[in-house]
């Protein structure tokens, strides 16, 4: 199966082949007040931001009434894109 | 005709007796005290906590018991034990007045040959009206479907003690024109040893420079290049690994840039931060190899 993130638009596989689940997070995103310099050879003076509505599949804790885990930010949401084993 | 004669018989050397003096130790068969140095009384309870951070579903487990009753009767037990995914599960239980003889961690039904993925500890706490009071902590092992956790005779140790799990994961691909974006999972520690990804160039004419950058959540502590330029139109992979070399290699559109030995906590991230990175640029999605324990 195969997810794509809503918020990113980054697809990944959320049960890898050792059958270990993924957690996807959306990474950060190019700070529009601050471009990139283009003169400079080596370094990438980039500064990023962090996505609005960013997803973050990560476990931070566990619900006290369901029990269910928490994930850190369900962001815009997943769609399944490829579905099998 | 003549019978031939029967050879005599020999001893079967697997089955000889093995001589031995007269014992001086005598054993006691009535009144026999409790073998076990573990009294436990209806306060005291034992709390069985069970990680398995990356799981993808929840799964059971059992813990075995042998328990002496104070009658002297031992009873065999199984705590069928259903556990969460991603964040630790304490199940606690008392199993009354007597002497506790022997526990065992058991993982069933599960793949967990792979040594690292499940970590168990069971510990004694008495009811008290503050909390967090332990007085013994039985075993701390890992758990897989050939290595029990035991009490006793087995071991006590943190997570971060072993050996750690080694484990190949296909990361995230990004959407065009975005940077790759890898995070460090909840209750794990990673040792990155490799990471190799491959960026695709669109037709606009730039010089692109891939660097792996490092940061724990916030601010960046590693980034590394290897200087090459990737013009346009190419597909050109990058592998980098501890081998203190940056260049080409001799096979294939790859070549290699030096990564240093770090060890990562939850929350850190692994990106590629991509001097001139066009909008229509690919990166596809990254593989690379972790060392990892349970970090809890």
């Amino acid at each position: 199966m195969t997810n794509t993130c809503n918020s990113c638009g980054a697809t990944y596989t959320p049960i890898q082949r050792d059958g270990s689940r993924y957690f996807h997070a959306c990474g950060p995103i190019p700070n529009p007040a601050y471009q990139p310099d283009a003169t400079q050879a080596k370094f990438d003076p980039r500064v990023t931001i962090e996505r609005p509505n960013k997803r973050d599949e990560n476990i931070t804790g566990t619900d006290p009434v369901t029990q269910q885990p928490i994930m850190v930010s369900a962001g815009l949401g997943t769609t399944v894109t490829t579905q099998g084993a | 005709m003549a019978t031939p004669p029967i050879a005599p018989a020999t001893p079967d050397p697997r089955n000889a007796t093995i001589g031995s003096g007269k014992r001086a130790v005598q054993i006691t068969a009535q009144q026999v005290q409790p073998p076990s140095p573990l009294y436990l009384q209806v306060e005291d309870n034992l709390i069985c906590s069970i990680y398995i951070p990356t799981a993808s579903t929840p799964v059971y487990v059992y813990l075995m018991l042998r328990w002496l009753r104070p009658d002297g009767e031992i009873v065999s037990i199984r705590k069928t034990i259903p556990t969460q995914v991603g964040t630790i599960t304490n199940y606690p239980f008392t199993l009354g007045e007597g002497f506790l003889l022997s526990a065992a961690f058991n993982p069933i039904g599960l793949s967990f040959n792979d040594w690292g993925k499940i970590y168990a500890s069971l510990t004694i706490q008495r009811d008290l009206p503050e909390g967090g009071s332990f007085f013994w902590q039985l075993f701390g092992d890992y758990a897989t479907t050939f290595h029990y956790p035991t009490w006793p005779y087995g071991r006590n140790i943190q997570p971060q003690d072993a050996a750690g799990r080694i484990r190949s994961i296909t990361g995230s691909t990004p959407a065009v024109g975005a940077e790759i974006n890898e995070v460090v999972p909840s209750q794990v520690r990673w040792s990155l040893l490799s990471f190799r990804a491959r960026l695709t160039t669109s037709a606009v004419a730039a010089n692109r420079k891939p660097d792996l950058l490092i940061d724990d959540g916030a601010n960046a502590f590693y980034q590394a290049g290897n200087g090459n330029s990737l013009t346009a139109s190419i597909t050109w992979g990058t592998t980098w690994a501890n081998t203190g070399y940056a260049g080409a290699a001799s096979t294939s559109a790859d070549n290699t840039a030096p990564l240093a030995p770090l060890l990562l906590e939850p929350g850190f991230r692994i990106r590629t931060q991509t001097l001139s990175i066009d909008a229509g640029d690919q990166w596809q999605a990254p593989q690379y190899l972790v060392q990892e324990w349970i970090a809890v």
